[in-house]
């Protein structure tokens, strides 16, 4: 497929229009519209030769980062064909359309339907359709006619593409100018000709690109997004705008892909719901659960909570949406479970992680999509004796087994820590009675405590087995001041060993 | 158009308000599930209500967390349910993060705690809401623009979603906006069924070594503001409260007057323990008690 974009004015819908960039020092035309082509100007003339042939010439800077953004935006667009898109040059798109064609019609009807959008739009679009990829790209860009039918066999295609210029190749300018020099224009020049001579004077990539274009041998497509497992998808007449109305789309789209995970016997763990509007403008939503998910109310669940979100963003349906679609885009296999009865059994036994539970996984899941997954978290004790570091946030998952080795005792043997722990020490000033003695009074926050109650120290020494940046020792003491608040306070660095006049820190609140 | 003109109309009205009055107004009054034991509280407290914890200073913040931990952990004593603590970012960034090893020292399992983080007020309440819908837990919500988000609206939200969910939602005040103490009720109204103000009190002290003493247990004074369950508490002096993290219940100190400096105790009392084990003799007090 090739584009071109017809970016003009209505009031001068006649003139021929260009884009012009600087090339090596000179303005260059780099985009042609049908009418600037047809007076026979081409890419890469200069703009004082093309202005000589044609004064009316309509010209405009080439905005590059727009028009790669456009052409992102149609290259998405063009998800609601295939799944296995990949761009092609700079300015083409190849679709895999295996097994495709007959959804829309046949490929006539396809390639009708592909220009006809992509008109409306306001795109200029050539259609070609190949056996292989090079094929089709040659067709789209050299070729008066639109699809190579299929049962074409593929002895006949030197004969067909003998006589497409050698740019159909897709070589670089400066080889094909080489090879023009040397007066091998079309395809059947070098078909024709030995092989041996071609590769060692013009290098070996010319005849690999003959190859493939000839099917003698494989050309891949490395498409832009990945085809996921599980896909199913609803088409619409019209575009849908009312919220309700599509939610109860993603119900059924939800209930359809269940049953097909269900048939397979796996479950969902990321799902992709991507919404083709009407206007061409494609968004793509994605959620991840925490256990594997063949629920549909379950998954439609998650992608309101999501929508509901968006649409605190600036989420608009605008002229509607006609195409939606739901990728199972991480698949595990699932046991079969049955899931409506007793939900109360499974609640309250006692010995299993809060995790393994499914109504508890559900709810993460479901407060994950519209929050952010990283803001749910957990706490999980690190092999540690730096406060900071003794305890790590983890993301709200099932613990592994015996990763949390440490269990709640009110009577354990370790010291005493605060409820809160600040997120940086914070300095306070001290008045102790001697130089390495514990605070009388600290003032933190601009509050003046006086202590009554006080242990410690309790050391804290840096982990000097770890190349961790250089840390001081840290004296640790609980403080209470006379309204019974308590404190945990440090002294960092021993005095006149370490640090001549160590300085105090606040690091947490106890209860 | 009269009334009197209808008399179906008026009895009508009348079976819609008595309808009305027995699933909702009056209802509180016999709200939900009791705590059985009351879990050593001096109150009544529904195991499927909304609850709201004030501290009563602008340093009693951390106390009042602890407090409900403390209370979610009673309240959940049923079964191992899970906690969810949902904190607006600013509150951490003024109070800092809950930490793993002090938690459990309350006797929380960390398996069983599930921390959300929000960085909108209207976040956090909506997951609050979300939580107490589902019903799998005790829901702790901390909100720093209380007054600005947290009204009766949403509050009854919350205490909706409480009671079909069957777990108690309690509601941490912010200290610098805690509902005046001059109005009969609290200033801010809300449909919550218990509101308490917290202090932190002086700890059960430990004889030291040096001039001072050692901290021990944490203690609180709980003031009542408001108890739908039991009214004829309102007004009465503060009780002082510390929480066994063992069996899970607190412990009222009817002994120790409120205003006593801690200081005063009796240090023959606590002459047999080693001010080494500190914290195995605020252990071995606390079970006395």
């Amino acid at each position: 497929m090739r584009l071109m974009r017809l970016a003009r004015t209505p009031k001068a819908p006649e003139i021929p229009l260009a884009t012009i960039a600087k090339v090596k020092g000179a303005q260059r035309l780099v985009g042609l519209d049908a009418r600037a082509q047809a007076l026979g100007l081409t890419r890469g003339m200069g703009l004082a030769s093309a202005r000589a042939m044609h004064p009316d010439l309509l010209v405009a800077q080439a905005d590059l980062r727009a028009e790669r953004e456009i052409f992102a935006a149609v290259l998405a667009w063009c998800r609601r064909f295939t799944p296995l898109i990949a761009a092609d040059g700079e300015d083409g798109l190849m679709l895999d359309i295996s097994g495709v064609a007959h959804l829309f019609g046949g490929e006539a009807a396809l390639c009708a339907q592909i220009e006809q959008r992509l008109a409306a739009q306001g795109f200029g679009a050539r259609v070609g359709i190949g056996p292989n990829p090079f094929a089709a790209s040659a067709i789209a860009r050299f070729s008066q006619k639109q699809i190579l039918p299929p049962e074409v066999v593929e002895a006949r295609l030197p004969k067909i593409f003998g006589h497409f210029p050698l740019a159909a190749l897709g070589l670089g300018s400066q080889v094909c100018e080489a090879m023009a020099q040397a007066g091998l224009r079309r395809v059947e020049d070098v078909f024709l000709r030995p092989r041996a001579p071609i590769a060692a004077r013009f290098g070996p990539d010319v005849l690999a690109r003959l190859d493939q274009l000839l099917g003698l041998a494989k050309s891949p497509i490395l498409p832009q997004f990945s085809a996921p497992d599980f896909s199913v998808e609803r088409r619409f007449a019209d575009g849908l705008t009312q919220e309700s109305v599509i939610l109860a789309n993603i119900h059924i789209l939800a209930r359809d892909l269940g049953a097909l995970l269900e048939r397979h016997g796996m479950g969902a763990r990321k799902l992709g719901l991507t919404l083709f509007r009407v206007d061409g403008v494609v968004r793509e939503v994605q959620v991840g659960t925490g256990r594997p998910l063949r629920e549909a109310a379950a998954m439609a669940r998650l992608f309101s909570e999501r929508l509901a979100g968006l649409r605190e963003d600036g989420f608009e349906t605008g002229y509607g949406f006609d195409v939606l679609r739901l990728d199972a885009q991480l698949v595990e296999p699932a046991a079969d479970l049955q899931t409506s009865a007793l939900p109360h059994t499974q609640a309250f036994s006692p010995q299993k992680d809060v995790f393994q539970r499914d109504h508890v996984t559900d709810l993460v899941d479901r407060l994950g999509a519209r929050l952010g997954t990283q803001r749910i978290t957990r706490l999980q004790m690190q092999d540690s004796h730096i406060p900071e570091l003794a305890v790590t946030n983890m993301p709200a998952a099932p613990f592994q087994a015996g990763q949390n080795r440490l269990k709640p005792s009110a009577a354990s043997p370790l010291p005493e820590r605060p409820l809160h722990l600040l997120k940086l020490p914070e300095p306070i000033e001290t008045i102790a009675k001697v130089p390495d003695g514990p605070p009388m009074r600290f003032r933190w926050r601009r509050a003046l405590h006086e202590v009554v109650a006080i242990e410690g120290p309790e050391r804290i020494a840096p982990e000097w087995w770890k190349l961790a940046p250089k840390m001081l020792t840290r004296d640790y003491f609980r403080a209470e001041d006379a309204a019974g608040q308590r404190f945990w306070l440090f002294r960092e660095g021993i005095l006149q060993v370490e640090h001549p006049r160590p300085a105090w820190f606040i690091h947490g609140l106890f209860a | 158009m009269s009334l009197s003109g209808s008399p179906d109309s008026m009895s009508l009205l009348r079976a819609a308000i008595a309808k009305i009055e027995a699933s909702e107004g009056l209802a509180l009054q016999k709200a939900g599930r009791k705590l059985p034991s009351g879990g050593g509280l001096p109150l009544e407290m529904a195991l499927d209500g909304l609850h709201e914890i004030v501290p009563a200073r602008a340093g009693d913040h951390a106390a009042a967390c602890g407090f409900a931990l403390a209370l979610a952990r009673v309240l959940s004593k049923a079964g191992p349910a899970p906690i969810f603590w949902i904190v607006e970012d600013f509150c951490i960034h003024e109070n800092g993060m809950p930490y793993g090893p002090g938690l459990m020292q309350m006797g929380i399992d960390l398996e069983n705690l599930v921390l959300i983080r929000t960085s909108q007020a209207r976040d956090a309440l909506f997951a609050m809401e979300e939580a107490l819908k589902a019903g799998v837990g005790v829901v702790i919500g901390q909100i720093w623009a209380m007054q600005r988000f947290y009204d009766l609206t949403a509050s009854r939200r919350l205490a909706l979603a409480a009671r079909a969910g069957g777990f108690a939602a309690i509601m941490i005040y912010p200290a610098a906006q805690k509902p005046t103490a001059n109005e009969p009720f609290g200033g801010m109204a809300s449909a919550a069924v218990t509101r308490v103000e917290i202090a932190s009190a002086s700890s059960v002290p430990i004889a030291g070594l040096g001039r001072l003493a050692i901290p021990g247990a944490a203690q609180w004074n709980l003031r009542v503001m408001k108890a739908r369950a039991s009214p004829g508490i309102y007004g009465e002096r503060p009780k002082r409260l510390r929480f066994d993290a063992q069996k899970a219940v607190f412990i009222q100190d009817f002994t120790q007057n409120v205003v006593q400096n801690a200081l005063s105790v009796d240090p023959s009392a606590l002459s047999r323990h080693r001010p080494r084990d500190a914290v195995d003799a605020a252990g071995a007090h606390a079970k006395s008690a």
